[in-house]
C-alpha cells in the first residue's frame, strides 16, 4: 500500500468549510462553481472534467463524521468512490485545523495530496510553512496555493498526479499514555500529535497590527456598532433593489422598452395572424409572460443577487449570525439559520436547499416552514419595495409588522410543537475580504441565468394556462368562484383573483401581476396592504414546493402547503377586518 | 464542577488569553477539536454578547454561551465576576 500511486483519473476535493474548494475547483476545471466567503456555500457535489482528470467538488466537512446533511454527502462520495484520489484543500494560515482533518483522512489509506490554500493571506499574517517537512512526515505531495489569483495552480495539478497513499505520522506509539489503553486516550493522543506537527511545520509567526478589515470585522459583530451597520446594509439593499431596481430599471424596461418599442413593433408585424392573441393579447405569452419575466422580475432578482453577493464575498453573513443568534433562538433556530433565511430573501428554492447546513431535522423543518411562510423572495421583495410608494405609512407599517409577527409567532409555535433538541451554535467567522468585482459579476450573472432558465418556462406555462382558461370561459368562472374568498373575505377587487392564481405557479409571478394591477390603480392603499400580506404569507412557488418535497419528503411538503395556503388567507382577512378599509 | 486553577471561557475577561484545560462533553469536544481547539490550545476571548466570540490560532469562532461554559481554561488571571 505504501507506495501506491493514485489513479489521477478521479479526484475528490475534500476539506473543511470555507477553505476555497469551490474556487480551486473552478480554477482546475474552468467550470464555474458558486463560491463565497461563508462556510456552507456548497451543499451539493459537482463533477467536471479538468485536464487529465475528473474532479468533484464536495461540501465542507469538519471531520470524518457527519453532523449535517451536506457533510453526509461528502462522506457518501468518499465511500462510493473508493479508488478516487483525495485532494485535501486546507487553510494555509490555519495549519493546525487543516492537519486535524488530514489526520483522519490518512486513515483511509488512499492516494492523497494536500493543497494549502489562501497562501496570500498566510503571507500577510507572517505565517511561513515548512512544506518540505510536511511532505516528508505525511508522505504525500504538499503545495501552497492561492485559488482566487491562480497562484501555484500548476503545482496543484502536479500534486494531484503525484498523489500517493500517506504515512500516518499521527499514530500514538506505545510509549505515550498511561498504558491502560482506554478508548478515549488514543484519540486524545492523536490530537496532540496533530498539534505537535502543526507546531513543527510553522516556521515563523508574527502578529501584524490590526488592519481596517479586522476592525470592521469587530464592529460588525458587536451590537453597539453592528446594529447601525446592519441598518446601513438594509438601506443599501432597499436603495439597490427598491429604488434603482423597482423604480428605475423596471419602469425603463417595462414601459420604454416593451410597451413603447418592442410590443408595438410586434403588434404591427403580427396583426391579423392567428397567433396574435396567444402572443400579444391580454394573456399573451410575450405581452404578459415574457414582460413579467424579463422586465419586472429579472432585474429585481439580478440586483438582489448583486447585493447578496457583496455580503457573501465580504464575509459579513457569519457576523450577522452572531447578532441574530439570540433572536433566532426564540424560534427554535440559532445563528446558523441566518444563511438560509437571508438567502430566502433572494430565492426560496435555493434557500430550501441551503437548509442542509442546519444540524437537526427540527431546525430544517422550522427554517423551511418560515422560508415558505414569511420570507419574501427577491422578486416579491422588489415588487413590495416598488409598491411601497402606493402604501400609506400606516398601511406599510401594518404590512411589515404583520409579516414579521407571523414569522416569529409561527416559528415560536413550531419550535414548541416539534420534538427534538436544538443544536449548539458554533460558527466560524472568516476574515472580512474585499469582494472582487469579476467574481461578483460572474456570480450574479450565473444566478440570474439560473433564474431565467428556472422561471421563464413556468411564467410561460402560467400565462398559457391563463390564456386557455380565458378562452374557454373558465377564468371568469374561477374568478367568480373565488369571489367569496377574494372579494367577500379579503375585500379585494375581482381581478385580484388572477394574482393568487398566478401566485400558485410562482409567488413572484403573482407579485408581478400585483405590481401591474396596482400601477393601473386597481387597489386602494389598504387593499394593497391586504393583498401584499396574503401573497407574502402564501406558499412561495411551485419550484420551492418541489424542492421542499425533495429535501424533506412529500408528506412534509404537502403538510406545509396545507398549512400555509389557508393561513395566508386567514391572516390577510384579519388585516382587512381590523384595518380601516 | 470546577477544578483547582481552572475556569471557563465565558468567565474570562474580554481580550484575556488562556490555554484550554479540557472541553466538557464528548460530542462538543470532538466538534471543537476539528477547529484546532483542544487541551493546550491558547484561546483569546474577543466578545461576550450576544454570542461569545473567541480566537484560537487564526480561527475566529462564534459560539453560544452554553458552549463557552463547556470550554474550561487554565486561568492565569483571577476570573472576573459580574
Amino acid at each position: 500500500v505504501s507506495c501506491k500511486y493514485g489513479d489521477a483519473g478521479e479526484v475528490l476535493l475534500v476539506g473543511q468549510a470555507n477553505v476555497g474548494k469551490s474556487v480551486l475547483f473552478g480554477q482546475l476545471t474552468g467550470h464555474y462553481a458558486l463560491a463565497s466567503n461563508y462556510p456552507g456555500t456548497t451543499v451539493e457535489c459537482f463533477t467536471a472534467k479538468g485536464p487529465g482528470f475528473r474532479i468533484t467538488d464536495t461540501p465542507g466537512i469538519d471531520r470524518l463524521e457527519a453532523g449535517s446533511g451536506d457533510e453526509q454527502l461528502t462522506l457518501a462520495v468518499l465511500r462510493e468512490r473508493p479508488d478516487a484520489t483525495v485532494l485535501q484543500v486546507g487553510d494555509a494560515k490555519n495549519l493546525h485545523r487543516t492537519l486535524f482533518l488530514t489526520s483522519e483522512l490518512v486513515t483511509l489509506e488512499r492516494p492523497m495530496a494536500l493543497a494549502l490554500n489562501m497562501a496570500d493571506e498566510a503571507r500577510q499574517l507572517g505565517v511561513e510553512l515548512d512544506r518540505e517537512r510536511l511532505q516528508q512526515e505525511l508522505g504525500v505531495p504538499v503545495v501552497t496555493c492561492t485559488a482566487t489569483t491562480g497562484e501555484n495552480l500548476e503545482q496543484v495539478r502536479r500534486a494531484i498526479r503525484d498523489a500517493r497513499a500517506p504515512r500516518d505520522p499521527f499514530q500514538a506509539g506505545p510509549a505515550w499514555g498511561c498504558g491502560l489503553g482506554c478508548p478515549g486516550c488514543g484519540a486524545a493522543l492523536r490530537a496532540d500529535r496533530v498539534r505537535e506537527l502543526a507546531q513543527r511545520a510553522v516556521r515563523r509567526r508574527t502578529y501584524p497590527i490590526r488592519t481596517w478589515a479586522v476592525r470592521l470585522g469587530e464592529w460588525t459583530r458587536q451590537p453597539l456598532t453592528g446594529i447601525p451597520i446592519l441598518f446601513v446594509v438594509l438601506a443599501f439593499f432597499y436603495y439597490l433593489v427598491g429604488v434603482v431596481g423597482a423604480q428605475k430599471v423596471v419602469s425603463f424596461l417595462e414601459i420604454e422598452v416593451f410597451q413603447n418599442r418592442v410590443l408595438p413593433l410586434l403588434r404591427r408585424g403580427l396583426l391579423d395572424t392567428p397567433v396574435y392573441d396567444l402572443l400579444l393579447g391580454p394573456y399573451g405569452l410575450i405581452s404578459m409572460g415574457l414582460v413579467y419575466a424579463l422586465a419586472i422580475v429579472l432585474p429585481l432578482v439580478a440586483l438582489f443577487f448583486l447585493a447578496f453577493g457583496l455580503l457573501e464575498d465580504s464575509g459579513y453573513l457569519p457576523r450577522l449570525a452572531v447578532l441574530a443568534d439570540a433572536l433566532l433562538r426564540g424560534i427554535g433556530l440559532n445563528g446558523r439559520a441566518v444563511l438560509p433565511l437571508v438567502l430566502g430573501l433572494g430565492c426560496g428554492t435555493l434557500a430550501v436547499v441551503s437548509t442542509r447546513v442546519l444540524r437537526t431535522r427540527k431546525e430544517r423543518l422550522i427554517a423551511v416552514l418560515l422560508i415558505g411562510l414569511a420570507v419574501p423572495c427577491s422578486a416579491q421583495l422588489g415588487v413590495l419595495l416598488g409598491l411601497v410608494s402606493g402604501l400609506s405609512p400606516a398601511a406599510l407599517a401594518v404590512t411589515v409588522v404583520t409579516i414579521v409577527t407571523q414569522l416569529f409567532l409561527v416559528g415560536r409555535l413550531a419550535a414548541w410543537l416539534l420534538p427534538g433538541p436544538a443544536s449548539e451554535f458554533i460558527v466560524e467567522l472568516p476574515p472580512l475580504r474585499r469582494p472582487r468585482a469579476w467574481d461578483l459579476a460572474r456570480k450574479t450573472a450565473a444566478r440570474a441565468w439560473w433564474f431565467l432558465r428556472e422561471a421563464t418556462p413556468l411564467f410561460l406555462a402560467g400565462t398559457l394556462l391563463l390564456f386557455l382558461l380565458d378562452r374557454t370561459g373558465l377564468l371568469q368562472g374561477l374568478i367568480a368562484g373565488a369571489r367569496p374568498l377574494v372579494t367577500g373575505w379579503l375585500g379585494l377587487p375581482g381581478e385580484a383573483a388572477q394574482v393568487f392564481l398566478l401566485g400558485f405557479l410562482r409567488r413572484d409571478y403573482g407579485a408581478a401581476g400585483l405590481f401591474a394591477l396596482a400601477r393601473g390603480g386597481a387597489f386602494s392603499t389598504w387593499q394593497l396592504a391586504v393583498a401584499l400580506v396574503t401573497l407574502t404569507l402564501f406558499l412561495p412557488c411551485i419550484a420551492s414546493f418541489f424542492m421542499m418535497a425533495k429535501e424533506l419528503g412529500w408528506r412534509t411538503a404537502v403538510k406545509i402547503a396545507g398549512f400555509l395556503i389557508p393561513f395566508a388567507f386567514l391572516v390577510g382577512g384579519v388585516v382587512r377586518w381590523v384595518a380601516p378599509v | 464542577m470546577k477544578e483547582e486553577g481552572t475556569t471557563t471561557l465565558s468567565e474570562l475577561r474580554v481580550r484575556d488569553s488562556a490555554p484550554v484545560a479540557f472541553v466538557a462533553g464528548d460530542s462538543l469536544r470532538r466538534k471543537l477539536e476539528s477547529f484546532g481547539i483542544q487541551s493546550g490550545s491558547l484561546v483569546t476571548l474577543l466578545q461576550k454578547r450576544p454570542a461569545v466570540v473567541f480566537q484560537c490560532d487564526q480561527v475566529e469562532l462564534a459560539v453560544e454561551a452554553r458552549v463557552a461554559r463547556a470550554i474550561h481554561v487554565r486561568a492565569k488571571v483571577a476570573p472576573s465576576r459580574r
